[in-house]
């Protein structure tokens, strides 16, 4: 699948030191509590909540999202909170590598595996756990506590199982996240 | 009433980073990203809701859109539209709308592809203590690493 070259304007994005490149209108709250591993792109108008930390004093990591991930236009990405043993809190999230989260999606999830594909207007509901190797198709809404096993596809609202993908998976989504990020390049 | 702008209740918490405009009473929790637009009659939001990012409510109709109190407005939810007032202690899930010219009855639930609705009837208390709670962590947290609108007294 070849991927498309997308330009930017220089201006419109900040190049970080590890190749991320965070466009300057998205919305990035608690900056301090959010871990960008590299060469990932956050696009216009996405939201980070990295201020929704878990209650109690020390350093907190919220949000931590791996290399190669693109996280499309207009997604919200808030960490998920429950009261547990009657304390009320937001539990941190974990994003693998190499994951793409569609435009307009919103994501609740604890965690998000490696090579995972999120497609346009999901949303992801409260402690979902997606695994390695998935595919969430367009407005998908998947149910919260829901564990998406391994290379399965889910659609429809509410989310179901609707097939597998082949264990290649993997590397088929390494290469296009890498051709996708060597290919947004600034003019 | 408040007829000019904004007007913000002591104990609410108003992130800087929304839109806000026309004659707008607040008296809750609202994050960042949301849209609030009086276009032409007063929106007045109660207290002890909690209103998520980029939410949008919008009254284009000159009379006064009522929001009432210990609401939950999910993520990118409610396109609350003109002509509609929403009760107490309802919760709209992530995308769900209401339709025009509509009344929410107190304890509504929004949900599903097809906005359907359900009335909560078991439960009510144990819902009522995790939202006091969640204001309770919001009231904390917020204010640490967002810029917040000061209230008018």
């Amino acid at each position: 699948m070849e991927q498309p070259l997308t330009q930017y304007s220089r201006a419109e994005y900040i190049e970080t030191e590890t190749g991320n490149k965070v466009s300057r209108k998205s919305v990035i709250c608690g900056s301090q509590n959010i871990i960008l591993s590299g060469k990932t792109i956050i696009q216009t108008g996405c939201v980070i909540r990295g201020d929704l930390r878990r209650a109690g004093t020390g350093h907190a990591v919220v949000i931590a999202i791996g290399r190669y991930c693109l996280l499309g236009q207009q997604s919200i990405i808030r960490p998920p909170h429950k009261t547990y043993k009657g304390v009320f809190s937001y539990y941190p999230m974990k994003i693998g590598d190499h994951v793409m989260v569609g435009e307009g999606s919103i994501v609740e999830a604890a965690s998000i595996g490696n090579y995972v594909e999120i497609g346009k207007n999901c949303v992801i509901g409260r402690f979902a756990m997606i695994k390695d190797g998935c595919r969430i198709e367009d407005n998908t809404v998947i149910a919260p506590h829901t564990m998406v096993p391994s290379f399965s596809v889910y659609s429809g609202n509410p989310g179901r199982l609707v097939g597998e993908l082949p264990e290649c998976t993997q590397e088929l989504y390494e290469a296009r996240s890498k051709e996708l990020y060597s290919k947004f390049t600034a003019v | 009433m408040n007829t000019g702008g904004l007007s913000i209740a002591p104990g609410a918490i108003v992130c800087v980073d929304t839109v806000i405009s026309g004659p707008v009473t607040i008296g809750t929790v609202v994050h960042p990203q949301c849209q609030i637009i009086a276009e032409r009659g007063p929106i007045i939001i109660g207290q002890n809701n909690i209103i998520s990012e980029s939410a949008r409510i919008i009254n284009r109709r000159p009379e006064t859109m009522l929001i009432g109190d210990f609401n939950v407005l999910e993520a990118r939810s409610p396109q609350v539209l003109e002509g509609t007032s929403v009760g107490n202690q309802c919760v709209v899930a992530p995308t769900c709308s209401t339709i025009e010219n509509d009344k929410l009855a107190d304890f509504s639930v929004i949900y599903g592809d097809t906005n359907c609705r359900q009335t909560q009837k078991s439960d009510q208390k144990a819902q009522m203590t995790l939202h006091i709670k969640h204001l309770k962590y919001l009231h904390d947290t917020l204010p640490r690493y967002n810029h917040v609108r000061k209230p008018e007294s």
